[in-house]
């Protein structure tokens, strides 16, 4: 599993709240309903490849324990995450609470890291309006509020997991080739602007 | 492991002419009772950063004063009994009154419902305390908590009420009012020092304030005196006070550990807790708000600290200060040891590959070293949690003996292909984790190449061993602790040990020999006791302990020539059943 990561994703979100089950679905493909709740010690890593257009992207996962005594220490973890998987628990409000508390958190220390707000174990509110404790159009409503895109998850029936962790990889690969886009357009504006007049440039409008 | 011990060659043979020996040779009826002495060898020392004035321990000569007499007197007056104070000689029997303030709800009331013989020690030299002690506790109030901060009350009680679901605890949510929670053998309470409910071994801890309130009371109330509390006895009933810089364990027990042996169990509780939060982070939370609810931030953790009270009811060798070690071949021993050293990252600062609770190998900087109750943290945390089966962790971690002030960063994961052994390995640097990721590859591939994985598996599988060999079907079990290396290593638990009862009676005995052999009061260097259903053999030399149990049919003469034999070949066999030495970079 060692190797190059491309791409740090850091998972947060108050205990219980199924981040491991999460990376767990997402990387064995597999949920356990019958094993026992097993608290995160400090945080387990796990590497994934993904294809985006034909390009490899190695995921480096980063499930961190929601326990209180490691706040202190979450940084450790989620500096420099280029993406952010804020879980809660659809079935717990304060865990929408707790969620609210991370993404403080990350937009005043990692300005960069793109957030993702996920509502985890949606096969217990699927048909079950009643245990449904936090409702998707709030959530929508405060993800667009901090310009997050919004999931709702299983780890027991996989729903959306794939989707959710491609999406991650998608945009980091559009947005990286944005950038180095951008970065080839700033340098050979600088390269043009050496060698000509600074008029010519409607290059940059295309 | 740890320290370094100057290593004198004793005669390490018992004599056979029992004569020379009887000096040293004690023989008991199975009933007497083993009395309490002075420290063992692994008593707590770090008494000196406690806030409360420390006395040293004068027990006994502190109790032979003639105030002990007006003090009786007091106590007489105050409810009509009295209380027997250690070394003090009669027993009176105590008061109901007191009985009950004790516990307020009767909590430790004994079988018959009554309690006497009650004694009191006192760390210092105190004198009127005894009875100011008992004459408040006749008052009969509830004791009254210090406010709690209510910031801090309202998120702990918020954390925990939103808490849909914790780890399990079996025995979290057993009604604290039922019979069975007051006849648990062994009650743990943590509370900090003022008054605050931090842990319960049975029950929630909310169910159980007023109880915490008596005996953060119990103590201030003996601490304002300038005393310490140490014990109170009652019957077969011992509560034992452990009180740390802002916290304050107790231990009420009904088990035949002495006084010593339940403080260092309740050591390995506060150790827990440090390893989890650090004694720096305690400190600065108490300092700034002494109301604070430390199970806010213990929340999670309670199963370490459940599961190092069980392991340290049941196995030895926690209280016995030494570690259990993976019986296997030296050479593979070896080859992983040097494995591990070879592609040590500079990063690393220990590295240990343990299986479940038995050391493979570990390494460790000259200059520093692991203290075998660190050790037993770290098979605590792999013990008590699967989580890191599943994948590889990195998590903080205090060593409280290396160093309490501050956390480790472990890199753990098992071996590939399902190995039961796992990696850890420590660095001080929490920013690492990759290189010591690349450094468990590059040991996992070497060991891999060399085809060790499998050999390593296999030798957990097959490292039990039983001594059928020695032809000596008198030998039933055996303990062996390597006073150097503080290794321990000990064959199968025959069938006859099957039952919990049975194995329970050997760790009592276990410990009682080793509170013998180890006191300074009684310097023994051999001990022989013959009970109804084993005989038993506690040997010391300057180069290890050794426990052996017999059939208790066994002549004396005999059970010394089989002491012999037996330690013959675990000389023989050293290298395969512990670690002799710790290989350092
Ligand atoms: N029904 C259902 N249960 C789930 C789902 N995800 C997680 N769970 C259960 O919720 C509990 C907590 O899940 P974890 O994934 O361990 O939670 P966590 O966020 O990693 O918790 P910490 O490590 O303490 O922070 C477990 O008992 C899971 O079985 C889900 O999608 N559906
Ligand atoms: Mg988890």
């Amino acid at each position: 599993m060692a190797g190059k990561v491309d791409l740090k994703v850091v998972l947060l979100g108050k205990e219980y709240g199924g981040k491991t089950s999460l990376v767990e679905r997402y990387i064995h493909g597999k949920f356990n309903a019958q094993a026992p709740y097993q608290s995160t010690i400090g945080a387990a890593f796990g590497a994934k490849k993904v294809t985006v257009n034909g390009e490899s992207v190695t995921l480096g996962i980063w499930d961190t324990a929601g326990s209180e005594r490691y706040e202190s220490m979450s940084r450790i973890y989620y500096r420099g995450a280029k993406s952010a998987i804020v879980c809660f628990d659809l079935t717990d409000p304060s865990s929408f609470e707790r969620a609210k508390f991370w993404v403080n958190e990350l937009k005043q220390t990692e300005e960069d890291c793109v957030i993702y707000l996920c509502g985890t174990k949606y096969d217990l509110v699927e048909d079950n309006k009643k245990a449904r404790k936090v409702d998707a159009s709030s959530a929508k409503e405060y993800a667009d509020e901090i310009s997050a895109k919004y999931v709702e998850t299983s780890a027991k029936t996989g729903y959306n997991i794939d989707y959710l962790f491609m999406m991650i990889a998608e945009d980091f690969v559009n947005v990286t080739r944005n950038k180095v886009q951008a970065n080839k357009d700033e340098d050979s504006s600088v390269a043009l602007r050496l060698e000509q007049p600074p008029m010519n440039r409607e290059k940059c409008k295309c | 492991m740890a320290t370094k011990e100057k290593v004198k060659t004793d005669d390490e043979e018992l004599s056979v002419q029992a004569p020379d020996l009887s000096y040293d040779l004690l023989e008991e009826e199975d009933s007497e009772e083993f009395e309490s002495v002075e420290a063992p060898a692994l008593a707590d020392e770090d008494e000196d950063r406690s806030f409360l004035p420390v006395t040293k321990k004068k027990g006994r000569e502190s109790s032979s004063s003639p105030r002990i007499a007006q003090r009786r007197k007091k106590l007489d007056k105050g409810g009509g009994g009295g209380a027997g104070l250690e070394g003090g000689g009669s027993d009176v029997s105590l008061h109901e009154d007191i009985a009950h303030l004790t516990t307020d709800e009767d909590h430790f009331r004994n079988e018959d419902g009554l309690r006497s013989d009650m004694l009191i020690s006192l760390g210092g030299p105190n004198q009127s305390i005894g009875a100011s002690l008992l004459s408040t506790m006749t008052v009969g109030e509830k004791p009254k908590l210090p406010d709690a901060d209510p910031e801090t009350a309202e998120l702990a009680r918020r954390a925990r009420m939103n808490s849909t679901s914790k780890d399990e605890r079996e025995f979290e949510d057993e009604d604290v009012h039922s019979s069975s929670w007051i006849n648990h053998h062994k009650h743990i309470f943590i509370v900090s020092t003022s008054g605050k409910p931090i842990y319960s071994r049975y029950g929630k801890e909310e169910q159980l304030v007023s109880l915490f309130g008596i005996m953060q009371a119990l103590v201030s109330f003996v601490a304002d005196d300038k005393d310490v509390l140490r014990c109170i006895s009652a019957q077969n009933l011992k509560i034992v006070f452990l009180q740390k810089p802002l916290v304050v364990f107790v231990a009420v027990s009904r088990s035949k550990l002495s006084e010593n042996q339940l403080k260092l169990q309740l050591s390995y509780a506060y150790y827990q807790i440090i390893s989890v939060l650090t004694y720096t982070q305690i400190k600065q939370i108490f300092e700034r708000s002494p109301g604070f609810d430390l199970r806010y931030l213990l929340q999670g953790s309670e199963k370490f600290i459940d599961n190092i009270l069980n392991i340290t009811d049941s196995d030895p060798c926690y209280l016995l200060n030494g570690i259990r070690c993976l019986s296997m071949s030296p050479s593979l021993r070896q080859t992983i040891t040097s494995t591990i050293l070879q592609y040590r990252a500079k990063e690393v600062l220990f590295a240990l590959l343990i299986a479940e609770d038995r050391l493979i190998t570990f390494i460790k900087p000259k200059d520093h070293n692991l203290h075998p109750i660190d050790i037993h943290l770290i098979f605590n945390l792999v013990m008590a949690s699967t989580s890191f089966k599943s994948a590889e962790s990195w998590t903080p971690i205090c060593l409280p003996k290396f160093n309490d002030s501050g956390f480790l960063h472990a890199y753990v994961s098992y071996l590939p292909e399902n190995s039961p052994a796992c990696l850890l390995l420590f660095s001080t640097d929490k920013e690492k984790f990759f290189e010591l990721q690349q450094c468990k590859e590059r040991i996992v591939d070497k060991l891999s190449k060399l085809g060790l994985l499998e050999q390593i598996s296999n030798s957990v599988d097959t490292s039990d061993y039983n001594i059928d060999h020695l032809q000596a079907p008198e030998i039933r079990h055996f303990l062996y602790r390597s006073r150097k290396s503080y290794s321990i290593t000990s064959p199968t638990m025959p069938h006859l040990y099957s039952s919990e009862e049975d194995r329970l009676r050997l760790f009592d005995y276990f410990m009682t020999m080793n509170q013998r052999l180890h006191s300074h009061a009684w310097a023994t260097k051999i001990l022989y006791h013959i009970g109804s259903k084993e005989a038993l053999l506690g040997w010391r030399t300057s180069n290890f302990d050794l426990y052996v149990v017999f059939d208790p049919l066994i002549s004396k003469a005999q059970a010394i020539l089989l002491g012999n034999k037996l330690i013959r070949w675990i000389n023989k066999e050293e290298d395969r059943l512990i670690i002799t030495s710790t290989p350092t970079f």
